[in-house]
């Protein structure tokens, strides 16, 4: 298994007790491009997503970057390179902005050992504050730095939530439907920093997402699933063509797909 | 079986009446989200009412107990229903303050009213007795535990198939769905704490004739029940009176044997804390969802002002700290006593100020350390001593922040609460903690034996804790508990085990408040166990740490001399008990106001509105999140 695999999930199945809500899915996400996760409601996204998280138990296998984390939890995940966000964005509220993207990094460094969680050597606080300035510029919210969170919209808490998970300096990113909540023009802005953070950093990223109109200007390779079942994958225009995609996505009586329309 | 059946019936009896206790803690944290730490107390009232009524007025027994309950259960129903609707909306920090608050005011009410020594009271059901095979049983012990049963019995009926008892379910779920349905929120609410309260009041009027008229006493049967609750996972009405009855049962037992096994001294006492402590480490954590748990803020917003106003308050205060000897004369024993429990103050500031996680067993922490202290001084040097009890009480607080790991808010606060009183009852009288001895030497150093060079080095101490709370807060592990109390799902996400975080911040703070307790023991040269008071102390102490944090701008030194005043400057200056308990009902009515106060209906805005009516209920302060908007999913 070569090192650009970036996430590999085979045979995942997560029950909640008799119910299974993911059932026998496999689906792998390189590094340096974008993979869509879409699905109607209830279709098992974001449970795929947190089972990919250690969040969830889960049956089957999963690796990153060729290392088996099948049983790695969640600090673990993320120790082997690997962040989220999250659908209800988990900001620090009464934080600044600086001081939240900020966090991003030093919860890593902090995590280490249990000595770096209250002592921090100056090459870490510089390491910190490189990885904040890069992750603030990079989403172009610099001139929010010293906001405190809490009174921000919420475009602009979703766009420092994922400076926050960019400053984590990932190999590989989980979104959780980004788009949810913003209005057109803000998704369009999200998806124009998602797009040059890929290509500058070359990350892998597993995109969980509703809205077809960042799907569809995002993503290069795109999986379905509904009711748990994986129903389709392919490239973006296979999937936009399929007619099985549309049947189970926008429902039989549709033809056309509309982009955004479900926002 | 028939040695062994006196003991399961008395057991049965006892067990009863913490099992109505439990039910009906259970009833109102189900229904309100807010567990009522003055539930105990609340049954102490009821049981001072029905002493007035029947004992010192002749009323007879079944119309005094009428009297007692409903009248107590319909006052509480309607005032603890508005006081808990704040507080479901408040950090657990805050409402745990609160209802603490209220149980030490509620037992300071009953110490105005009958004294400080605990009445006898007299038993009132019938005294007769039958056989039961070959054991007497008395028919007071049938009607309590037939009390007992119609009581949860009713009550859980009603839950399951009443549309009340079913709104009471659903209310917990979404308030504001249930309020949809055409029922109101507070009349469900009331409903609920007018039967907790009931309930509370029917086990204190039962329990009363074997414990005597005491509030303290009265007040743990609270934490008695919280190991019946306990065992009902705070859910469960039915298993939480079974659960009940096995406390009864079981500490009857051990009371059998605990006059020839030594090791059993305090069993009866401590096993429902047991039981409980054990309950919140094995019981899975699904199970244990804090309820109202929406509300994870942090209880103490970042203080403002800058490096100039933070070190003219530093001064001011050391300026305080530096002339007290010269001015206080024959008061400098007790000064000296609160510049320790300021070190006591501070270590327990970094958990409830910062890293929101409440322990109402600090002065556990504090007593283990003078013992430690004890234990060392004479075989090696003074300061080190300190140092070294300080470290010894370490561990300690690891064994605590177990359940610290899994728990957060108010089931932690249970267990803290629980050890402190296991600590209390289980170990206080083995010979490897006070013992029998009265009074254990616990000698001043030689460098400092006169009592003003013993005040300076304490606040040596005081200033060097501050000098080390004020680097964690300032420093890495301050950013992360901030963090931690907003989103700590996030950190995990960014690769902090916040877990570990949890334990070493207990960790600390357990250990600082061990050196502060070994730097009481020698302002008075021994110590026994009268010194700790532990758990009421433990209390007080949360309950005027968050009252000294109520303006923001005190900072955490602030805070912490203002509770440290409250605490021993100010009684040592009020010679009349009475006066000392009105004061406690004051520091309990306080901590409820500072609660309400964060949501915005404090005193001084409600003061605010009365001078220009009209003006909207605005909060004390700018930061309260009466602003954060709820977010809610967009429509799919």
């Amino acid at each position: 298994m070569t090192t650009d695999t970036g996430l590999t999930v085979e045979n995942l199945t997560v029950r909640y007790g008799g119910h299974v809500a993911v059932s026998n899915v496999s689906l792998s996400a390189p590094a340096g491009s974008v993979t869509g996760l879409i699905g109607p409601n209830g279709a098992g996204k974001t449970t795929t997503l947190n089972a990919c998280f250690g969040v969830v138990k889960s049956a089957g296998e999963q690796h990153l970057f060729g290392v088996n984390m099948t049983r790695k939890g969640a600090v673990g995940r993320s120790r082997l390179g690997m962040t989220r966000t999250f659908q209800r964005m988990r900001l620090f509220d009464t934080l600044t902005v600086e001081e939240n993207v900020s966090m991003g990094r030093e919860a890593k460094a902090a995590g280490t050992t249990w000595l770096t969680q209250f002592v921090s050597s100056p090459a870490s606080r510089r390491q910190c504050e490189a990885a904040t300035r890069d992750a603030l510029n990079a989403c172009g919210i610099e001139e929010l730095r010293d906001r405190t969170v809490r009174n921000l919209s919420t475009g602009q808490r979703r766009l420092v939530e994922f400076a926050r998970a960019i400053a984590n300096e990932p190999r590989f990113l989980l979104l959780d439907e980004p788009s949810s909540g913003l209005d057109v023009r803000e998704t369009e802005g999200f998806g124009t920093v998602l797009e040059s953070i890929v290509r500058d950093r070359g990350i892998g990223v597993l995109l969980v997402e509703h809205d077809m109109s960042l799907v569809s200007r995002v993503c290069r390779y795109v999986y379905v699933l509904d009711f748990g079942i994986k129903i389709f994958e392919g490239t973006m225009s296979e999937t936009l063509t399929s007619p099985l995609v549309r049947a189970a996505y926008l429902g039989q009586e549709l033809t056309d797909v509309p982009a955004g329309s479900d926002a | 079986m028939t040695t062994f059946l006196p003991f399961i019936i008395l057991g049965l009896t006892s067990g009863a009446v913490y099992g109505v206790a439990a039910s009906g803690l259970v009833l109102a944290y189900r229904t309100s989200g807010v567990i009522n730490f003055a539930h105990g107390s609340t049954a102490a009232v009821a049981a001072g009412i029905f002493y007035w009524l029947h004992d010192e007025h002749g009323m007879a027994w079944p119309f005094a107990a009428l009297i007692a309950v409903l009248g107590l259960a319909l006052v509480a129903g309607a005032v603890m229903e508005r006081i808990a609707a704040v507080l479901a909306r408040v950090p657990t920090t805050l409402s745990v303050a609160a209802t603490v608050g209220l149980s030490i005011a509620l037992t300071a009410v009953i110490v105005i009213w009958y004294g400080p020594a605990p009445l006898q009271f007299p038993s009132f059901l019938p005294s007769s007795t039958f056989k039961l095979g070959s054991v007497l049983v008395g028919y007071d012990q049938v009607i309590t535990v037939a009390i007992g049963i119609v009581a949860v019995a009713s009550m859980s009926l009603m839950l399951r198939y009443s549309q009340r008892g079913r709104a009471m379910r659903a209310i917990v779920e979404d308030p504001e769905l249930l309020s949809l349905t055409g029922l109101s929120g507070y009349s469900v609410r009331s409903l609920a704490w007018f039967i907790s309260t009931a309930f509370a009041a029917i086990s204190g009027i039962l329990i009363a004739p074997s414990l005597g008229l005491d509030g303290t006493l009265l007040t743990l049967l609270v934490i008695q029940s919280f190991g019946a609750a306990a065992i009902g996972a705070f859910s469960n009405l039915p298993m939480t009176f079974i659960g009940g009855l096995v406390i009864g049962v079981l500490s009857a037992l051990s009371t059998k044997y605990s006059g020839t096994n030594d090791w059993l001294q305090g069993m009866p006492q401590g096993l429902p804390f047991i039981v409980l402590f054990v309950m919140l480490i094995v019981l899975p954590r699904r199970l244990l969802v804090e309820l109202g748990s929406a509300v994870q803020e942090r209880t103490i917003g970042r203080v403002t002002g800058g490096r100039a106003a933070r070190s003219s308050k530093a001064a001011v205060a050391a300026i305080l700290l530096l002339i007290v000897p010269s001015v206080v004369g024959a008061h400098l024993a007790v000064y000296t006593l609160a510049a320790a429990y300021l070190i006591i103050l501070l270590s327990l500031s970094l958990l409830v100020r910062t890293s929101n996680q409440i322990s109402l067993c600090h002065m556990t922490f504090a007593a283990i350390g003078a013992l430690a202290f004890h234990h060392l001084t004479g075989s090696v040097p003074w300061v080190l001593a300190v140092l070294i009890s300080g470290l010894i009480v370490l561990p300690v607080g690891l064994l605590i922040s177990i359940p610290a790991i899994r728990l957060s808010g108010v089931y932690l606060a249970l267990a803290t609460l629980g050890f402190g009183i296991l600590v209390e009852q289980l170990f206080y009288a083995r010979s490897f903690m006070f013992g029998d001895a009265l009074s254990l030497a616990t000698p001043r150093p030689s460098f400092a034996s006169g009592p003003k060079a013993y005040y300076y080095l304490v606040v040596g101490f005081v200033v060097i804790t501050y000098i080390a709370v004020r680097a964690i807060e300032q420093g890495r592990l301050g950013r992360i508990l901030r963090a931690r109390a907003d989103a700590p799902e996030a950190l995990t996400a960014l690769g902090l085990n916040i877990r570990s975080t949890s334990m070493i911040v207990f960790a600390i703070s357990a250990a600082m408040a061990g050196m502060g307790g070994a730097l009481i023991g020698p302002i008075f040269g021994v110590i026994g166990q009268s010194t700790f008071q532990t758990v009421p102390t433990s209390m007080l102490l949360v309950v005027l740490l968050v009252l000294g944090s109520r303006n923001r701008s005190a900072g955490t030194l602030g805070a912490c001399m203002i509770a440290a005043a409250a605490l021993v400057v100010v009684p040592d200056y009020i010679t009349s008990g009475t006066l000392q308990s009105w004061l406690n009902v004051l520091f309990g009515a306080g901590a409820i106001e500072v609660a309400f106060a964060y949501r915005g209906y404090g005193l001084s805005s409600r003061i605010k509105r009365l001078r220009s009516p009209g003006s909207p209920i605005a909060p004390d302060q700018p930061s309260s999140r009466l602003s954060v908007p709820i977010l809610i999913e967009a429509p799919k």
